[in-house]
C-alpha cells in the first residue's frame, strides 16, 4: 500500500514521517484487509471489519457497514482483488509530535462473481485518526463514498 | 402554431429509429466486459459520514479578552461570551450571547459585572460565573485576545459574515454593509467589537460576534476537503487560543464541529434591562430566559 504524508501543520522530522507512514498505513490497512479484501468469500460475516476504530466510531460505522465493507457484495462474491490502495496523510503536527491525522484514501478492488462477471468497486474519502493510549493510531471518524455496486444480498453480521 | 399531430407523430417516429439504430451500433460495436463499471461521470456514489466524539453533547464556552498590548489575555475583562452547546450527533449547536455587562454574582466575589470574572479568576472563574447565570458548565473554554483572533482568521484565509445593520470604520474601506461582506483579520474584530454604532449596543454587538462565529464555521466547513486545512485551522487555535485541550482532543473536537449544519446553528442573545448599579452602567440580565435557553 502506497502511504505518503504529504501535509504537516506544525513540524515533523524526515524520520517522524516514515514512521507515521508506517504506523498509520498499519492501521489503515487492517481496516482495508478486514472489511473488503480478506476473509473467505463468498462471506457474509463484517463483524470484525472495524476493530481499527474507535468504540464510538465502530458503532456508527457497523449502520453503515453496507457502505463500509463488502457486504454488499459479499454473498455472491467468490474472490476479490485489490487494483489500487493509496493513502495520503496530512499531519497536526504541534512541538514536532503528530497528534492528529486525516488520511485521503482510494481503494479500488475487484469482486470476482462467478455468474454475475466481475465488479469494479472504489472506495475513497476521508478517515480520521488519533494516537492511540497504548500506541498505534485508531480511525475516529469516516467520510467515505463507494462507487455504487449491485446489490446482491446483505451481510448477517 | 397548427403543429398537425400528424406531423409529431412523424418527430416521435423518427426519435425512436434513431435511438434503435444507437442502441443496434452500440451493442454491435462493445464488447462485452467482465468489470461492469459505468463511466465515471455516470457512477452513482453513496457516502457515509460520521466522527466519534464524547460526549456526544458539549458546551464550549467562547472568551474574547480585551486585553491591551502588554496584558496578560487570561486575566483581563472579556469583551466576548459566547456559550455554544453543540451535539455532534444531530450536527446543531445553539450560541447563547451573554452581553459583557450582565450584572450576576461572580462566585467569590459578589455582584459584579460578569466579564469581570476574568480579571478575579481567569477563564475558569468566568466558565464558573456563566455557569452560574446559565445554569450549564461549559465542558471547554477558549480564549482569545485581539492578535490572536486577528491572526487565527488570517490563517483561514477571512470570512464572510452576514451583516444586520450597516455601520463605519477605518478598517473597511465603504463600511460594513447589511448583508454579506468579507472580512480580513482586523475587519472581523472590529465587526465583533463595535458597538457604539448598533441600536442595541451591547446586545447588537453579542448578536454580531454570533455572525463571527457562524462566518468562521462557514469558512471552515467550505475548506474541510481541501487536503491540510483542517489541520492548519487547528494549529492556528493552538496557537493563537488558549484552551485547556491538548492537541489530539481539540483534534477530534474540530472534526466533529465540522459536522455542524449551518443550518442548524440557532442563536439568541441573552435579554436585560439596562440600569446603573452605582455609578457603572450594567445589563440585569433576564435570569429566567437564561435558564430557558438552554
Amino acid at each position: 500500500m502506497a502511504v505518503r504524508v504529504t501535509q504537516v501543520a506544525g513540524s515533523l522530522a524526515k524520520s517522524q514521517r516514515s514512521n507515521l507512514e508506517r504506523k498509520v498505513g498499519a492501521t489503515i490497512s487492517s481496516y482495508f484487509d478486514a472489511a473488503f479484501l480478506s476473509g473467505k468469500y463468498p462471506r457474509t460475516d463484517f463483524s470484525g471489519a472495524f476493530a481499527s476504530f474507535t468504540r464510538g466510531a465502530a458503532r456508527k460505522a457497523q449502520r453503515d457497514r453496507g457502505l463500509l465493507t463488502n457486504a454488499a457484495l459479499g454473498r455472491s462474491t467468490e474472490a476479490v482483488t485489490a487494483k489500487q490502495k493509496r493513502v495520503s496523510l496530512s499531519v497536526l503536527a504541534p512541538k514536532r509530535s503528530a497528534a492528529g491525522v486525516t488520511a485521503l484514501i482510494r481503494l479500488v478492488y475487484v469482486a470476482d462473481q462467478a455468474e454475475a462477471g466481475s465488479t469494479k468497486v472504489t472506495i475513497s474519502g476521508r478517515l480520521l485518526l488519533t494516537r492511540k493510549q497504548s500506541s498505534g493510531w485508531v480511525i475516529f471518524g469516516y467520510d467515505v463514498a463507494r462507487s455504487a455496486v449491485p446489490r446482491s444480498g446483505k451481510a448477517t453480521r | 402554431m397548427n403543429a398537425t399531430p400528424w406531423r409529431r407523430r412523424l418527430q416521435l417516429a423518427r426519435q425512436v429509429t434513431v435511438l434503435a439504430i444507437v442502441l443496434a451500433v452500440t451493442t454491435l460495436v462493445v464488447p462485452p466486459s467482465t468489470v461492469r463499471e459505468a463511466p465515471a461521470s455516470l457512477v452513482k456514489v453513496e457516502s457515509a459520514s460520521e466522527v466519534d466524539h464524547q460526549p456526544h453533547v458539549l458546551w464550549i464556552l467562547f472568551l474574547g479578552s480585551d486585553a491591551r498590548p502588554g496584558e496578560p489575555v487570561l486575566r483581563s475583562r472579556a469583551d466576548a461570551i459566547q456559550l455554544v452547546g453543540v451535539n455532534t450527533s444531530s450536527g446543531a449547536a445553539t450560541a447563547i450571547g451573554i452581553p459583557r455587562d450582565s450584572y450576576v454574582n461572580v462566585p467569590g466575589y459578589g455582584q459584579n459585572k460578569i466579564n469581570s470574572s476574568m480579571l478575579y479568576g481567569g477563564p475558569q472563574l468566568m466558565a464558573r460565573s456563566v455557569g452560574e447565570l446559565v445554569g450549564i458548565r461549559p465542558d471547554y473554554v477558549f480564549t482569545t485576545g485581539f492578535v490572536g483572533f486577528i491572526a487565527m482568521v488570517k490563517d483561514i484565509g477571512g470570512i464572510t459574515v452576514n451583516s444586520k445593520f450597516s455601520f463605519t470604520d477605518a478598517v473597511m474601506p465603504g463600511g460594513y454593509d447589511v448583508g454579506k461582506n468579507k472580512l480580513n483579520g482586523l475587519q472581523a474584530l472590529i465587526f465583533a467589537r463595535i458597538r457604539t454604532s448598533l441600536p442595541r449596543g451591547d446586545f447588537d454587538r453579542s448578536a454580531n460576534q454570533q455572525r463571527t462565529l457562524l462566518g468562521i464555521l462557514n469558512r471552515v466547513r467550505s475548506n474541510a476537503d481541501r487536503p491540510g486545512f483542517v489541520e492548519r485551522g487547528v494549529l492556528s487555535v493552538l496557537e493563537n487560543l488558549d484552551t485547556n485541550l491538548s492537541p489530539a482532543e481539540l483534534f477530534r473536537l474540530a472534526q466533529a464541529a465540522i459536522r455542524i449544519s449551518p443550518s442548524k446553528f440557532r442563536t439568541c442573545v441573552l435579554d436585560g434591562g439596562v440600569g446603573y448599579a452605582g455609578a457603572a452602567s450594567v445589563v440585569f440580565p433576564d435570569i429566567a430566559q437564561a435558564r430557558r435557553i438552554r
